[in-house]
């Protein structure tokens, strides 16, 4: 039964993708990616990580598509200016063909291919130095914070599913496990994900505060 | 083909016990299900009851009286005479979100209540991370209240629908922290074992006395997310006529205010479970589980015990947020946001900060 559902909502989370960037209407574009989400967390209950995809609805349904709508409902979208017909549509695919092949190759080359073990099929030296150079900086990072993990390939065993620490956590909940996991051997990414939050948090209200002086820069640094 | 009598029996007996049996089972799932709705739809109808007789002894006036003995039936016939009324379309909104809207404020209050244990062992879904169910499903509601201020065509829906979306995501953040807190005084998500939790010290193990700031904070926020007084900036009369709900007529507002009270039971029960104990006799030294589990009348006397001590807790809260919507002024919609952002938000982390560090020094 289970499987059954799983085939419905990944086929309804790629119709409503294909529906929110072909729909004309803006506003039922955001709602079509609010189904997308919804989708996507019922699949993630349904594979067994429950808290995740409750917190999928959460963060994603509850705050950021929230926020999309607030911002495309007030802006005053002519729809007649957003249809593009003719040369005008015919000019901007090249542009578009450019970015959706960088954004394949970025995919191909980070992305390790194999799960089980510790090697990588990479598609040409490039990419394969790209990957491993990345890899090598985040490994850095990781090592100055959790001593244990020393060596180099260790950063793809947080990608790894079998890795034999994992059998540790089968004794917790869901979410002591994702505790567990998240504040020692994902530390290194917790704190870049809490910096970036950090900096989303105070640049807009930077941004906009008003200041009554008229010396922008005096009033940043008082 | 050679079929023994024996397999052909095997076949008959399984497409007829078995396919019984399927029917059974799929019968034995929807029967909980309504039983539950039955209960709510009750529920509501007592609410209002209750607002109109209470809401008459603070004004000192007769409440109800013409709608059946007491005015029991009054609901019902606030119900039947919106459904009899026109369902108006605004002739340039959006006609789908215009009647979708309503629709999903209903849903995702009606999802919340399967996870609250009425007693012992009624709760519809005993999940391992039930309350945030509750948090996840209440984050969709301001979608259905932005649907519904965008299609109806009018700016000042519009603008209600706005200023309720945001008064609803402002207040959301303290309620998650509240629960968040209670979460860690009962190591689990689950509502049974935070039920469960409290049962041991009768009436001094509640949350409530553990949690006081928590409890408060609680009581503010989720009458903001139900946008009762003092939170009715959305509904209000004199500035918006009615916010998002102007272009509704019929049953559709019908939905509008059912949902307003169903997300007010709701709040009520979860306070009860999260803070008061839940379904526990709440007397201490009165060892009633082990005294009601002897036969099975017992049992299903304690489960019923259970739920009229749930009721009655609820009762007190719904009695305080009533008595509070008729006796408080309204926010403005510049002091709602204060209050929830710059108020409520740093206490509740300020409780969170302070029952793990309690947490971390018991132990």
């Amino acid at each position: 039964m289970s499987n059954f559902l799983l085939d419905f909502l990944s086929l309804g989370a790629i119709l409503s993708g294909i529906l929110v960037i072909t729909s004309k209407n803006p506003v039922i574009s955001v709602l079509f990616l609010i189904s997308v989400f919804v989708n996507v967390a019922g699949y993630l209950v349904l594979l067994g990580i429950g808290f995740l995809g409750i917190s999928y609805i959460i963060v994603y349904v509850g705050a950021i598509a929230i926020l999309f709508l607030f911002v495309i409902m007030m802006l005053n979208i002519q729809l007649a200016e957003l249809s593009a017909v003719g040369s005008e549509y015919t000019q901007s695919l090249p542009l578009g063909g450019i970015v959706g092949s960088l954004f394949v190759f970025e995919l191909i080359s980070i992305l390790p291919f194999s799960f089980k073990g510790l090697s990588t099929f990479n598609l040409s030296s490039v990419s394969n130095t790209f990957s491993e150079s990345s890899l090598g900086v985040i490994n850095w990072f990781n090592t100055l914070l959790v001593s244990s993990i020393g060596s180099t390939n260790d950063v793809h065993q947080v990608f790894d599913a079998a890795h034999a620490t994992d059998s540790n956590f089968t004794n917790y909940i869901q979410i002591e496990s994702i505790g567990q996991s998240l504040y020692t051997y994902g530390s290194i990414w917790l704190l870049l994900t809490s910096i970036i939050l950090l900096l989303a948090i105070v640049g807009p209200i930077a941004l906009s505060m008003k200041t009554n002086n008229t010396d922008h820069l005096y009033t940043l640094y008082r | 083909m050679i079929i023994d009598t024996t397999e052909v029996q095997d076949i008959n007996s399984f497409s007829r016990l078995e396919s019984l049996k399927e029917v059974y089972g799929i019968i034995g799932m929807f029967l909980p299900i309504l039983t539950l709705v039955l209960g709510i739809t009750i529920g509501v109808l007592v609410i209002v009851w209750l607002e109109r007789e209470i809401s008459a002894g603070i004004q000192q006036r007769i409440g109800p009286e013409y709608a059946g003995p007491l005015g029991i039936l009054q609901a019902l016939a606030d119900g039947t005479k919106l459904i009899f009324k026109e369902n108006l379309f605004p002739s340039r909104g959006d006609t789908r979100l215009f009647s979708i809207g309503p629709s999903i404020a209903v849903i995702s209050i009606l999802l919340s209540y399967s996870v609250i244990p009425f007693s012992y062992h009624l709760v519809l879904s005993d999940l391992n991370i039930g309350v945030f169910l509750w948090i996840a499903i209440s984050s969709i509601a301001p979608i259905g209240l932005l649907m519904s201020g965008y299609g109806s065509n009018n700016k000042y829906s519009f603008l209600g629908g706005l200023r309720a979306a945001a008064q609803s995501i402002s207040y959301e953040i303290p309620l998650t922290l509240c629960v968040l807190s209670i979460s860690l005084l009962s190591n689990s998500s689950s509502t049974v074992d935070i039920v469960e939790a409290q049962s041991k010290y009768g009436f001094w193990g509640w949350n409530l006395w553990r949690q006081p700031i928590g409890f408060f904070v609680f009581l503010i926020s989720s009458l903001a997310e139900c946008e009762r007084l003092p939170f009715d900036l959305p509904e209000a009369e004199e500035e918006l006529v009615a916010g998002y709900q102007t272009e509704y007529s019929g049953i559709k507002f019908g939905l509008f205010y059912v949902a307003s009270y169903l997300n007010l039971l709701v709040s009520s029960l979860f306070v009860t479970v999260l803070y008061l104990g839940g379904w526990n006799i709440s007397i201490p030294y009165i060892f009633v589980p082990e005294l009601f589990e002897i036969n099975k009348v017992g049992r299903v006397f304690g489960t019923t015990i259970g739920i009229f001590i749930t009721l009655a807790k609820t009762y007190l809260f719904l009695f305080i947020s009533i008595t509070t919507r008729w006796t408080l002024p309204r926010l403005r919609i510049d002091q709602l946001l204060n209050l929830g952002w710059k108020f409520l938000l740093p206490i509740s982390l300020g409780n969170l900060l302070l029952t793990t560090s309690f947490q971390l020094l018991s132990l």
